[in-house]
């Protein structure tokens, strides 16, 4: 439904020169998924989501959607963003705070240059959208007196009430308080679905991407680091930097000392020999990192079978309710790892660690 | 019986209760506020319902002058003119400060940085100096303007006449510009672009999203910036009193100093004019407070400020480019350089090949040995750095009451320390006046009373600057120096004065270039011996000495200019926030 190609977009620097804000970027979002562009402010998620509705002129690449080319620097083409036909919910919602609720949605119909609507026509339509986002009754509301949670839904009916052909999300939860914005990922996701709209959807909240996304595309520094879907990202992450970002890691440094079965390598980590798993061929003699999720690392009192098992000292806990976080030292290194709240060995008490070779994961070319 | 009792109104050191100076000074700056910003206005209302005084017959209640007032056909054509006059500037301001707002906010004009950066200058330049340049400028006769014009077509039709009212509105207009497009460049950053945006998204084209979206949220600031204008033109003395009187166009504030310099002066007369004007400004800034009120009501949760996209204005963003030049040209560097030409000339002479061969310094010298300059210089510095420094010390601390405390009525104490906002310079100085000739304390006839006048008008931007930096003070700051003992005058002068340092050096300095510069207050109060630069500029013009004119002039904008950098740099040195 949506290809991006190619994309590189710049912005003017306060001395006037250009800034390469997103290099390279190319993805596809089939009809009906929710794609995400993840990763810290300034990395160029919201650049080209932006370039994707048109608001931003791309230096180079190609832009699709359905088929229709609405930007090529080749071509020479750039569709103005009015005519693209996408829906999108800013970060700020940018409700107006002149109009009510019933004509902030029913905006995009009124100004359509495509099709003339009925008065009547409207009604239902804007009424049918604000049902759907649970904002019926308050219809004739100022709109500035809507609460965050009441703008962010007005906001997304906005966006839907043209039916477009892709939904564009700008950190739309981010402006919300921690159990509003719990609340309205599952509502989001439910919407989403049920319309199946082809939607792209920029966070740097890596929670809400793993919750919403059929894939995710991890940004960093202008470019992706990683696409995949959100187990992928997170159980097998590509690069230092989408371990580190998607979730809380282990790193431990390594160096390879031979293969040990398909996709399987044996390494001489800092807290001993262990086998690792590599998406990447790796050399004997190459140093790697090596990430271990927290959840990975399980802790047992008793001595437990399998591989990778290592002898260890509680060093400190951290009791959380629904958890408890362990900090480990094997060898003088500390290992963070959590477990089920059941387990209560005291600190200073010798501890038993198993790490699932499947989740011990050697990434390439960044160890320091 | 325990032993540690607490007691909560014991003094905390020493069992003898001491007298609190903090009520002391609290009592004193509050009676001062009101004192000067009640009693003029009172006696001005009070002085308008009463007859002539005079040695034979004592002063008696009357309507006679605001039925003299009303009654003449006169009083309205005065308020047609003034009206005319004060709408027509505002708009001119208006239309050429918003125009270069949006350029420089919205466009990608070339240079617009640099463009920001030099809008500030014009404001430095005295009204009576800019309109005695454009009179040189556009003057039917001598306006160099016009005799180039007349070279390059080979006629001697007059293109501009500053004497007109066309005149009066061009000159007011383009001189206050400046605060239009720093007004309304405001207006556009707030506004957050993503609602602008979102209705491209929509589908609607520019010109939907301009009648639909941008024109009706600007609409509050709009109306604002038109009633800030309208009132500061309705106030403004100078140019209706160079360019308008001559040619017998009067409005309200020449009309107040008409009255008072006819023999006798109708002192009546004034005040009922006076206090018409009164009306028409506190409707005015009723209007802008209002507005600035309902404006909050539209403020709307704002995200990461995604800097607004910018219109490609292809090739015209050159003729952009050049607007600003011409602007620059007409409103800086033509006003400044026919200054500079005739300064240097033993007698004022248009440009030529024979004028440039008597380039002389001698305006220079005599100026600088003109008997009345070093005292005026004296009495201008004096007077600003008294009024300047007073201000802020008494506004500071009916601040700290509005801001800091609970105390019932503050609300009302801040209005009244803002109430000199509604007097135009020529007003405030007639209220003054009268009350100082009926209340005869010995200020009448000596360089105080210019002094009261200042403190009153200026009164109210010493709040705002101290507001805008008390407003951050964390109360916290000032309670633990409670708690570590210190008495409230302590507080005050150990940790709120230090930490306001920024805002009182801006305000100070603000205060020291506008009292310099002031004119309409002074020009009723002044006595010979006690004239301030802005008179002295005054008088050498009612004497025909044009070039010593000039020469002074340039003097002053280059001293000003020089002020201004250096508040700059006090600005970027403490970091103050513009205002």
């Amino acid at each position: 439904m949506l290809i991006v190609s190619g994309l590189c977009t710049d912005y003017q620097g306060e001395r006037g020169q250009a800034i390469r804000a997103a290099h390279e970027v190319g993805f596809e979002v089939p009809q009906g998924k929710l794609f995400t562009l993840l990763g810290p402010s300034g990395c160029g998620k919201t650049t080209t989501l932006r370039s994707i509705a048109g608001l931003e002129r791309p230096r180079l690449g190609e832009i699709r959607v359905g088929g229709e080319v609405v930007y090529s620097s080749a071509q020479n083409v750039f569709v103005p963003p009015n005519q693209r036909g996408l829906g999108m919910v800013f970060q700020s919602y940018a409700i107006w705070p002149h109009m009510t609720v019933f004509e902030n949605a029913a905006f995009p119909l009124r100004v359509s240059q495509k099709k003339r609507l009925g008065a009547k026509e409207i009604r239902e339509k804007v009424h049918r959208v604000l049902d759907v986002v649970a904002l019926g009754e308050l219809a004739e509301r100022e709109a500035t007196k809507l609460s965050g949670g009441q703008q962010q839904r007005l906001a997304l009916a906005r966006a839907l009430v043209m039916e477009p052909r892709v939904l564009l999300l700008d950190e739309p939860l981010s402006n919300l308080d921690a159990k509003l914005r719990e609340r309205m990922r599952f509502e989001l996701k439910r919407l989403q679905r049920e319309l199946g709209i082809t939607t792209v959807y920029v966070t740097h909240d890596q929670s809400e991407a793993l919750a919403l996304s059929h894939s995710i595309a991890v940004m960093n520094a202008g470019h992706i680091e990683q696409m995949g879907t959100p187990r992928e990202i997170y159980e097998r992450p590509a690069t230092q930097f989408v371990a580190n970002f998607v979730g809380s890691t282990n790193f431990l440094r390594g160096t390879v000392r031979g293969p040990q079965g398909s996709d399987f390598y044996q390494v001489d980590s800092e807290i001993g020999p262990l086998k690792a798993a590599s998406g990447e061929a790796l050399a004997a003699g190459q140093t790697v990192l090596l990430s271990v999720r927290p959840e990975d690392v399980e802790l047992t009192e008793a001595r437990p079978q399998g591989e990778n098992v290592f002898e260890g000292r509680v060093d400190q806990k951290v009791f959380l309710g629904e958890a408890v976080d362990f900090q480990v030292v094997i060898l003088e290194r500390a290992l963070q790892s959590r477990a089920h709240p059941s387990l209560r060995t005291q600190v200073g008490k010798p501890i038993w660690l198993r790490i699932d070779p499947e989740k011990c994961v050697a990434l390439k070319g960044n160890a320091q | 019986m325990t032993t540690g009792t607490i007691t909560t109104d014991a003094p905390a050191f020493g069992a003898r209760p001491r007298f609190d100076a903090k009520w002391l000074i609290i009592a004193a700056c509050v009676l001062l506020v009101v004192y000067l910003g009640v009693v003029p206005l009172g006696f001005l209302l009070w002085q308008s319902f009463l007859t002539p005084q005079s040695a034979a017959k004592a002063a008696e209640f009357t309507l006679g002058n605001y039925r003299d007032a009303y009654a003449s056909a006169e009083t309205w054509i005065l308020f047609w003119n003034s009206l005319k006059f004060a709408i027509g500037a505002a708009a001119v301001a208006f239309v050429v400060g918003t125009l270069l707002a949006w350029m420089n906010e919205r466009t990608n004009t070339p240079f617009k940085a640099l463009f920001y950066a030099l809008s500030v200058i014009p404001l430095i330049i005295p009204g009576i100096l800019f309109t005695v340049a454009w009179i040189l400028l556009a003057s039917p006769k001598i306006g160099l303007i016009n005799l180039a014009l007349q070279k390059v077509f080979a006629t001697d039709a007059v293109f501009l006449n500053a004497y007109s009212l066309a005149g009066m509105i061009w000159v007011d207009g383009l001189h206050y510009s400046p605060v239009a497009f720093l007004l309304m460049t405001a207006a556009f950053r707030a506004m957050d672009p993503a609602l602008e945006e979102s209705a491209i998204m929509s589908g609607a084209s520019v010109l939907q999203v301009l009648r639909r979206v941008t024109l009706p949220l600007a609409w509050p600031a709009v109306f604002a910036t038109l009633l800030i204008l309208f009132v500061r033109a309705i106030e403004s003395f100078e140019v209706p009193a160079l360019l308008g009187l001559p040619v017998g166009i009067q409005v309200f504030t020449s009309a107040i100093y008409e009255a008072m310099h006819r023999y006798p002066s109708q002192t009546g007369l004034a005040c009922a004019y006076a206090v018409t004007l009164l009306l028409i400004t506190s409707f005015g800034v009723y209007g802008q407070s209002r507005l600035s009120s309902r404006g909050s009501r539209y403020a709307t949760m704002t995200g990461k400020g995604f800097r607004p996209r910018t219109i490609d204005l292809g090739p015209w963003r050159y003729l952009a480019s050049a607007i600003f030049l011409v602007y620059f040209l007409l409103i800086v560097v033509l006003p400044f350089a026919v200054l500079l030409w005739s300064s240097l000339q033993p007698f004022y002479a248009v440009p030529s090949m024979a004028a440039l061969k008597r380039l002389t310094l001698d305006p220079y010298r005599t100026i600088l040995a003109y008997p009345g300059l070093a005292r005026s210089v004296w009495n201008s510095l004096l007077l600003g750095v008294v009024a300047a420094t007073l201000i802020m010390l008494v506004t500071s601390v009916i601040c700290w009451i509005v801001v800091k405390t609970r105390l019932p009525g503050r609300w009302l104490l801040d209005n009244v320390a803002s109430l000199p906002m509604v007097f135009p310079g020529i007003v405030l100085g007639l209220a003054i006046m009268v009350l100082y000739l009926y209340v005869p304390i010995g200020v009448y006839g000596t360089i105080w009373i210019m002094l009261i006048a200042y403190i009153t008008r200026f009164m109210p931007y010493g709040l705002r600057y101290n507001t805008t930096s008390m407003l951050q003070i964390h109360k916290e700051l000032e309670e633990s120096a409670a708690m570590s003992g210190a008495s409230w005058t302590t507080t005050f002068r150990r940790v709120i004065l230090p930490l306001l340092k920024p805002g009182l050096i801006a305000g100070w300095i603000y205060i020291m270039i506008v009292s310099v510069r002031e004119l309409s207050s002074s020009i009723l109060l002044y006595s010979p011996g006690n004239e301030v630069l802005s008179i002295l500029v005054w008088e050498l013009w009612e004497n025909g000495q044009y070039v010593e004119l000039s020469a002074l002039g340039v003097m002053f904008i280059l001293a000003l200019f020089v002020l201004v950098l250096v508040a700059q740099w006090v600005g970027r040195r403490f970091g103050i926030k513009e205002h």
